[in-house]
């Protein structure tokens, strides 16, 4: 049940434009003051220090919470959104595995856009 | 296999009693619900389909066969999950997930309903595909369809794992006469060895459809069994006449007027009475006369 849920949740995060969006758009902007030198590294420490770029991380977070919001506030409240709670939930499918189901799927996702931001640092 | 309803009571938090009390016995076949809106059709079936709660009564469905998740009797009031696995529902109002395909959302409701192989998952989805006309549109996205090929795509997701109970919410609502047929002919078919309990208010398709009816009004059961038989009973009860439109009231005060329908410029009036009525013409009773004599026992109908 989990399993069929998680990869269905998995394929309708891949086919939206959006998640690619974010993570381009948290690489873009990682990529870029890093280049730029921008960071938080003083003109004392190298960019690349460990320091610098635990730093940066941190900042890159404040950023992510937003996408954060915008991936894992909707994988139950779809079915109410597009009304399919009328007859999805009258498939043979557990509370644990639907809930557990979406919200590993979604989470993968974001675990991965993230990924992806930090990747350009 | 037959579904038994006994004394099964619905009371919502804001107070409207939507079933009380209804009972009845669902043979294999087709099974009308006949209601005027806000009868508690979809309270019934809401419930049968193990979507909502009940307050008082059960519901069991007996006599499941081999081969079945569970073969034997079921409570379909404690036993939810045995039942969603021979349940199919299309429910009256329902939407879909705009970016999906039909061919994937089906597939993946074909796995939730536990078919674990692939290949035999594909031939089952792509068989309804067929079976629904929505063969050639099965790569686009449910949110690019119509509102009759979301039906038909509901229609498609009910049926899905050959369930044997199964419950349709007006399911021809939306769709024009030739795909009407057509899920007609379907549902006749696979009727044959299942129950399908279909509610609807379109009389005609209960004429049509099905071998054993309910009426229901106001959460209750009104009239219950075959349609035909139930028509007969009525045979020389129903009486006819032409009359002006502002005399309908007055023949409202002294017969017991079932219906009243505009007829060429003049108002066709039914009336229901035992003894022959002076002035008023026989008429042959059809399954709408039953209808709205059933309907008019309880509450005001008023048509013109």
């Amino acid at each position: 049940m989990f399993g069929e849920i998680f990869k269905f949740e998995l394929a309708y995060r891949l086919k939206r434009p959006a998640t690619y969006l974010y993570a381009l758009i948290l690489f873009l902007f990682t990529f870029l003051f890093v280049i730029y030198g921008s960071g938080p590294a003083s003109e004392k420490t190298n960019i690349n220090s460990p320091y610098a770029i635990s730093q940066f991380v941190v900042v890159l977070t404040i950023f992510g919470m937003l996408v954060a919001s915008a991936i894992m506030g909707v994988p139950i409240y779809r079915d109410i959104e597009h009304n399919t709670k009328n007859y999805y939930f009258s498939f043979p499918i557990t509370e644990r595995g639907y809930v557990l189901g979406r919200y590993f799927g979604s989470f993968v996702i974001l675990l991965g856009i993230m990924a992806v931001g930090m990747l350009a640092s | 296999m037959q579904l038994e309803i006994k004394e099964l009571s619905k009371t919502y938090s804001n107070g409207v009693r939507a079933l009380k009390g209804v009972s009845l016995t669902i043979r294999q076949g087709m099974f009308g619900l006949l209601g005027p809106n806000g009868a508690g059709k979809s309270s019934l079936m809401r419930t049968i389909a193990t979507l909502q709660e009940a307050d008082s009564g059960s519901v069991q469905l007996t006599g499941l066969p081999e081969g079945t998740s569970m073969p034997g009797d079921l409570d379909i009031l404690t036993q939810k999950d045995a039942v969603r696995r021979v349940l199919g529902y299309l429910p009256q109002e329902f939407g879909v997930y705009p970016r999906v395909t039909a061919e994937a959302m089906l597939d993946h409701i074909a796995s939730l309903k536990g078919i674990a192989n692939g290949r035999e998952r594909k031939e089952i989805v792509q068989g309804l595909l067929q079976k629904v006309n929505l063969y050639d549109v099965r790569k686009k996205n449910l949110g690019t369809y119509s509102g009759g090929m979301k039906q038909r795509f509901g229609i498609a997701q009910a049926l899905i794992g050959s369930p044997r109970l199964i419950i349709v919410d007006e399911p021809t609502a939306g769709l024009d006469p030739a795909e009407r047929n057509r899920f007609h002919n379907l549902l006749s078919e696979i009727g044959e060895n299942t129950i399908v309990i279909l509610s609807t208010h379109i009389v005609e398709d209960v004429t049509n459809l099905c071998s054993d009816m309910a009426i229901i009004c106001l959460g209750e059961v009104v009239a219950t069994g075959n349609p035909n038989d139930l028509v007969k009973d009525l045979t020389g009860k129903v009486w006819q006449k032409f009359v002006e439109k502002s005399e309908i009231d007055t023949y409202r005060k002294t017969h017991r007027v079932i219906s009243t329908q505009l007829k060429g410029g003049k108002t066709r009036i039914h009336a229901y009475s035992e003894v022959p009525l002076t002035d008023f013409d026989a008429v042959t009773p059809d399954l709408e006369d039953l209808y709205f004599a059933k309907i008019t026992e309880k509450m005001e109908v008023t048509t013109v």
